[in-house]
């Protein structure tokens, strides 16, 4: 088996290697047969690579300590799903999963490509194979997954507790589909750029690859804050650890991409501008896979020390020459032909709407590098921790919710003052009340209280997008209120999609907004029949019980809850200790509604049988969670392909009546 | 006189406790990393040597220090490093001031870029206003709207 494993390697290598070439080959000298060699080589790889990862699955289910993998990462007792979820826990099964991710992706971009792109697809299969090539690199000959142990165990290191969580299961594969994802418009837009073919069919022919990778990375970052909130025992959910700014500085590049691929697809403007977006996002991609690998960053998330860092290093430093040489050269061919009407429009918003995402992604990158550089500077290595970027984020977060009401309301174009009064009168007005309620109520801090007022501005502005498309339906086609709106968003399905992507994220900021704000924190120790009060919930101490396994030793507390007198439950927060990793974990007890969060952790017992209880009250964490499922509907919902349309003649739309539905869906701006 | 006297003893009585809650545990530790080399914020990290951390910081309070003499004696003993965020101070201060510069500058220079682009020559065929078209707007939208074409433009 581990042998097979290790040629199932060698064979990938050797297969992408040669995909990478016959694709230049052939594209170069018109060589026909072969492109369709380097195609096929390419399905090889995936082939290689499927039987890699299966053979390494096999052997970590199976608890093959022959592997030094599996020693590593697995032990007798821990269950088959987290025994096979350790080929993402540690380095080599990790970077396994990203190659064979990335073989996958190559292959079905060469199926769905397979009548049209044919000009670029050469160039994309030689990106992807050229990415593919360093991992594989690194795979066969820095760190093997099918190493041998070299002598014999009865059992091995076992998974690092905290790892053993359902969320852990899916917030890695989650990231790595994010992460690998992104390099299929990254290679388009290389492929583009080489064949001087810029114009915009390469943004449609990876709306959806972008969309697909946005949305895993969305999912991971989701999943990996639940996963901190339940597991970690802080009662928070993100830690703005080196690793999660990681996977957080390219959703939000790439989210800014997302947005400044329309200017492109409706004007034909800021080609240059989403060009190099694709690239930061795919090279930040790589920035996050070295700091989480290269140890050069000390962060909870990391794989350790390893020699990986130069070599990461050698890889973003080419790339970045690479992509930067082509778009140099190619400047003038992305210089757009048209330019901006006016100052007050959807694209200048959009621009705006970019400089905050962007600036965000730099603030987060400059305090996960700031170490470093005061090493470099001072010789002194500092810690920049979550009160920096908390600090640093807050005001561009707000800066961000603003421009999420205003950018969709404005016209394209040029929006006039009629159009602006339109729109923005009753969310204005909606934004004052609401200021004025929440002050009445007591917030009277400036953050939350402009998080919350200007989030309800926004949903006031995407309730009204919703409402004036639906009133134009019903008036002009004769249809019902139910009617009028499912054929508006089933027909606008991109915008409208995009409106229910915005409701989710103002869902989360509400959410972030409440429980970062608003919390209450208590502790108190407490002897059996001892009572805690904390806001309006009363907790009374009934006692504790404990057992022992052959690998776990855990104490649990039963406590009455009881809020406003009424009973709700009892809670059974808990410590576990780990005898083979030598390791203590709280499992927290959590009482979830949309209001708030009681979340309680066990501190320990004391040897009168006292235990300490950390209470907290964590207002609107539900709606962090609940915004994620929406956001996460409405990006499917957008990405969803359109019914495809019957070949009639009277749906043929000559050239002049396209013109003019162009023009008018310009003019009227956001009316339809 | 006997109240005044009453109330300097009832303000020197509350004084102690009125320290105390000036400096409680929580808000020591959000200034503090744990030092087990988990890379963890103090309040965020669970392990024995972060509860040990926590207990020390209480004795520091139960012996009067304030906030800043405790964050100081920790400095003092892990160096810099020990604190979860970058000092105010000298080289530390474009940690804070350098993202806000950056996109300061840069919103700068897109505002004067898009005012340059917008005083450009103006394309031909240029809708000038909404208002004058929408007549035209409102018949046009009923056309398109019969127009099946599944997604936005």
């Amino acid at each position: 088996m581990i042998i097979i494993g290790q040629i199932s390697l060698a064979i990938a290598l050797a297969m992408t290697f040669f995909a990478a070439i016959a694709s230049i080959v052939g594209i170069k000298n018109r060589f026909g047969q072969f492109l369709e060699s380097g195609r096929r080589a390419m399905f090889s790889s995936f082939a290689a690579l499927t039987i890699a990862m299966i053979l390494l699955g096999t052997a970590l289910v199976e608890k093959d300590y022959n592997l030094k993998y599996v020693a590593e990462h697995v032990s007798n007792s821990l269950p088959s799903f987290y025994a096979f979820s350790s080929l993402w826990a540690g380095q080599a099964g990790s970077l396994l999963l990203w190659a064979w991710l990335l073989s996958l992706f190559a292959s079905i971009v060469i199926i769905q490509n397979k009548k049209k792109n044919l000009e670029l697809l050469p160039y994309v299969i030689a990106t992807l194979s050229g990415i593919l090539i360093f991992f594989l690199i690194l795979l066969e000959f820095v760190t093997n997954p099918f190493e041998i142990l070299g002598f014999t165990i009865t059992q091995g290191n076992g998974l690092n507790p905290l790892l053993q969580n359902p969320g852990m299961i899916f917030h890695p594969p989650s990231l790595y589909l994010g992460y690998v994802g992104f390099s299929i418009p990254f290679a388009f837009a290389i492929a583009a750029l080489i064949t001087r073919k810029l114009d915009s069919d390469w943004i449609r022919s990876t709306r959806r690859w972008t969309l697909f990778a946005w949305l895993f990375l969305t999912i991971g970052n989701i999943l990996g804050a639940k996963w901190a909130y339940v597991e970690l025992g802080w009662g928070g959910y993100w830690g703005w650890d080196p690793v999660e700014n990681a996977s957080f500085m390219p959703w939000l590049v790439g989210t800014a991409f997302l947005h400044s691929i329309m200017v492109q697809e409706k004007k034909d403007m800021l080609k240059i501008w989403n060009v190099s977006l694709i690239v930061i996002t795919f090279l930040l991609t790589i920035l996050g896979t070295f700091i989480t690998r290269s140890g050069v960053i000390a962060s909870v998330h990391s794989f350790g020390e390893s020699n990986l860092g130069p070599l990461f290093m050698t890889f973003l430093g080419t790339l970045i020459l690479w992509s930067g040489y082509l778009i140099f050269t190619r400047r003038k061919d992305l210089k757009s032909r048209y330019h901006l009407d006016a100052i007050l429009s959807r694209e200048t918003s959009f621009l705006f709407n970019n400089l905050i995402l962007i600036g965000a992604a730099f603030a987060i990158l400059w305090g996960t590098l700031f170490p470093i550089i005061s090493e470099a500077v001072r010789g002194i290595k500092i810690t920049v921790g979550p009160p920096f970027f908390d600090t640093i984020t807050v005001p561009i977060g707000i800066a961000l919710i603003l421009l999420t009401g205003i950018c969709p309301l404005i016209s394209w174009r040029k929006a006039s003052v009629d159009n602006f009064l339109r729109n923005f009168l009753i969310p204005s007005f909606v934004f004052i009340v609401a200021l004025i309620t929440f002050i009445i109520l007591g917030v009277h801090d400036i953050y939350p209280l402009l998080s919350l007022s200007l989030s309800l501005f926004v949903l006031s502005t995407i309730f009204l997008e919703f409402y004036r498309g639906t009133a134009a339906r019903m008036k002009y086609n004769g249809e019902n209120i139910i009617l009028g709106l499912s054929n508006l968003i089933m027909k606008y399905r991109r915008r409208y999609g995009g409106y229910i992507v915005h409701i989710g994220m103002i869902l989360i900021f509400i959410g972030i907004t409440g429980s970062t704000s608003f919390k209450t924190e208590k502790e108190q120790l407490l002897k059996k029949g001892d009572t805690m009060k904390i806001n309006n919930y009363k907790l009374t101490f009934l006692g504790t019980d404990e057992y022992q396994t052959s690998t776990v030793q855990n104490l649990t507390a039963s406590l009455r809850i009881e809020k406003d007198g009424k009973y709700i439950g009892i809670a059974s927060p808990s410590k576990e200790y780990y005898f083979l990793q030598k390791q203590t974990q709280t499992e927290v007890s959590i009482t979830s509604n949309l209001e708030e969060d009681l979340y309680l952790i066990l501190g320990g017992m004391d040897s009168n049988g006292a235990v300490n209880i950390k209470a907290q009250i964590n207002p609107l964490v539900g709606w962090i969670w609940w915004g994620g499922y929406i956001l996460i509907g409405g990006t499917l919902f957008a990405m969803w392909p359109p019914r495809k349309k019957k070949k009639r003649s009277d749906t043929l739309i000559p050239q002049n009546e396209f013109d003019a539905k162009v023009k008018a869906k310009e003019l009227i701006g956001n009316e339809v | 006189m006997k109240n005044k006297i009453l109330i300097i003893v009832f303000i020197l009585m509350i004084a102690p406790s009125l320290a105390f809650a000036g400096t409680n545990v929580s808000e020591v530790e959000n200034n503090l990393m744990c030092t087990c080399g988990c890379s963890m914020a103090l309040y965020s990290c669970e392990c024995s040597t972060a509860d040990k951390m926590r207990a020390k910081i209480e004795s520091m309070i139960n012996q009067g220090k304030d906030k800043d003499q405790i964050i100081a004696s920790f400095v003092n003993l892990y160096g810099e490093k020990i604190l979860s965020a970058p000092t105010k101070k000298g080289f530390n201060l474009t940690a804070w001031i350098t993202p806000f510069l950056v996109i300061g500058i840069v919103g700068l220079i897109l505002y004067k870029s898009i005012k340059r682009w917008k005083e450009k020559k103006p394309l031909p065929n240029v809708i000038e206003s909404q208002e004058l078209h929408q007549e035209y707007g409102d018949k046009l939208k009923k056309e398109l709207d019969n127009f099946n074409d599944g997604d936005d433009i």
